[in-house]
């Protein structure tokens, strides 16, 4: 056989295969197949009609609000033990969270300012937005999820590969 | 369907599997099949000296192997692969049952062009007649490696991790096809159904890859999949009974002969030759050329 033509076919043959892989990764999955179903009592429904009677960019600015402030989180790993302090603020669309001041276990602390976290929805429980991590010298924009425990604490989790984490944010004033 | 297949795995699971696929197929079908085999050789009065000493030579090139494998994998693995994967790839594939199965095919595509060189280079070459050049053919042939068998992998799995799939992935799946190969080294199996020897490599496929008559020579590379083979002219079906080995024989079961062997051929060839171009060319030419002036 040819050499051009071994080489075409092993050319065709790898960009069917890595191709179907790229197509198929730019497909979502819907998730799990059994998608809960919740249905709201009556007076959960009328609150909820009411939230939406009202003006959409009304009740997304209330929602923005419970994100904004300053925020404490705990971390405890080999790069890092200590504590980050952020700050969430609004942007144009989105709520964006930057570093204040990291603070180390022995309480020496440094100032930073550097945008960690976009949140781009947010139902006033749970939200979706991207996750700016480092990691080796490289930036990484991970998908993450927001979701809201109470007015003072919301969960952040995230999962990228084999590595997924969940991290606790905590409302602080000062 | 399509959610099944796009459904994001952990890795968790899939480490899970390639541990029951990869490492723990030496203990539930590899061993047991061994053993089988050596009571088949007592049954053909073939159990004698020469097939003990050539399995312990196969296992101590195997060790021998394993070590320079462990200390290339934590040089090309951690570092080469992980580089190229930031720095030189298609945007990351994510984890799901699709880029499991291409990364697989891809991972037996680049064996076959591996091995294909390995036969067809004199430097590969030089490596790979160890493991042809025993005249048995059992399960313990397939750990028979040569110096540099773990070294030529590498330049073929490096596309793949191009590709954007996730290097341990691709080393996973490397793994997988290996250990698939390893299986086809036996005589106890004749031939599967026609749709299975159509599709697969198979046991007959394999032995007449390791067969010393001539038409069998430089045929048959596959690892899982013999479809490679038909598309690229270079496959044989198992008519004449096998005769293993090489052609020019290796007559000892001593395990540094054993191991060496290829790589001091070559150099003695590369010593005969005359020339540093023709010198070279002993290299990357097949093992049987010869300068035009010889």
């Amino acid at each position: 056989m040819k050499n051009s033509k071994l080489l075409f076919i092993s050319i065709l043959i790898i960009a069917v295969l890595a191709g179907t892989a790229h197509l198929f990764a730019g497909i979502e999955s819907t998730g799990d197949t059994e998608t809960p179903v919740f249905v709201p009592s009556p007076a959960i429904q009328e609150e909820e009609e009411q939230v939406q009677r009202q003006p959409e960019t009304q009740q997304q600015k209330t929602n923005w609000e419970l994100l904004e402030g300053k925020w404490e989180v705990m971390y405890k790993s080999d790069d890092f033990t200590g504590s980050i302090v952020y700050r969430i603020s609004k942007d144009k669309n989105s709520m964006n969270a930057y570093t204040v001041k990291y603070i180390d276990e022995n309480g020496d602390s440094l100032n930073s300012e550097k945008l960690v976290l976009i949140v781009k929805s947010f139902s006033g429980k749970s939200g979706k937005g991207t996750y700016k991590l480092e990691y080796e010298g490289k930036a990484y924009d991970i998908p993450c999820k927001v979701k809201m425990t109470d007015p003072n604490h919301f969960e952040l989790s995230y999962s990228y590969y084999d590595y997924s984490d969940k991290e606790t944010w905590t409302r602080i004033t000062e | 369907m399509i959610d099944f297949l796009i459904k994001k795995i952990d890795w968790i699971d899939v480490e899970y599997w390639f541990y029951l696929l990869n490492d723990l197929s030496f203990v539930y079908i590899i061993l047991p099949f061994f053993v089988v085999e050596l009571i088949r050789y007592g049954f053909i009065k073939k159990l004698n000296k020469d097939v003990i000493f050539d399995s312990i030579a196969n296992v101590i090139t195997f060790g021998a192997f394993v070590i320079i494998e462990y200390i290339l994998g934590i040089l090309a693995i951690t570092k080469v692969y992980f580089w190229m994967h930031y720095n030189f790839s298609l945007p990351h594939l994510p984890l799901n049952m699709v880029t499991i199965i291409c990364c697989v095919l891809l991972a037996d595509f680049a064996y076959y062009w591996d091995h294909r060189m390995m036969h067809r280079i004199g430097l590969g070459w030089a490596t790979h007649t160890v493991h042809h050049s025993s005249e048995h053919f059992n399960m313990s042939v397939a750990y028979r490696f040569g110096p540099m068998d773990a070294i030529f992998p590498i330049l073929f799995s490096l596309p793949i991790v191009m590709l954007g799939f996730d290097p341990i992935l691709v080393l996973l799946s490397e793994v997988f096809v290996q250990v698939f190969q390893t299986l086809l080294h036996t005589e106890i199996i004749g031939k599967f159904p026609k749709p299975i020897e159509y599709i697969f490599n198979t046991p007959s496929h394999h032995r007449v890859h390791h067969g010393s008559n001539r038409q069998y020579w430089d045929k048959n590379y596959a690892g899982i999949l013999i479809i490679w083979d038909r598309m690229l002219g270079t496959f044989e079906p198992e008519v004449e009974k096998v005769k293993y080995g090489i052609s020019e024989p290796l007559k000892s079961n001593n395990p540094i002969k054993v191991f060496l062997h290829g790589i001091s051929r070559l150099f003695r060839k590369i010593k005969s030759v005359k020339g540093i171009k023709n010198k070279m060319l002993v290299l990357v030419k097949p093992p049987d050329w010869e300068p035009k002036e010889y």
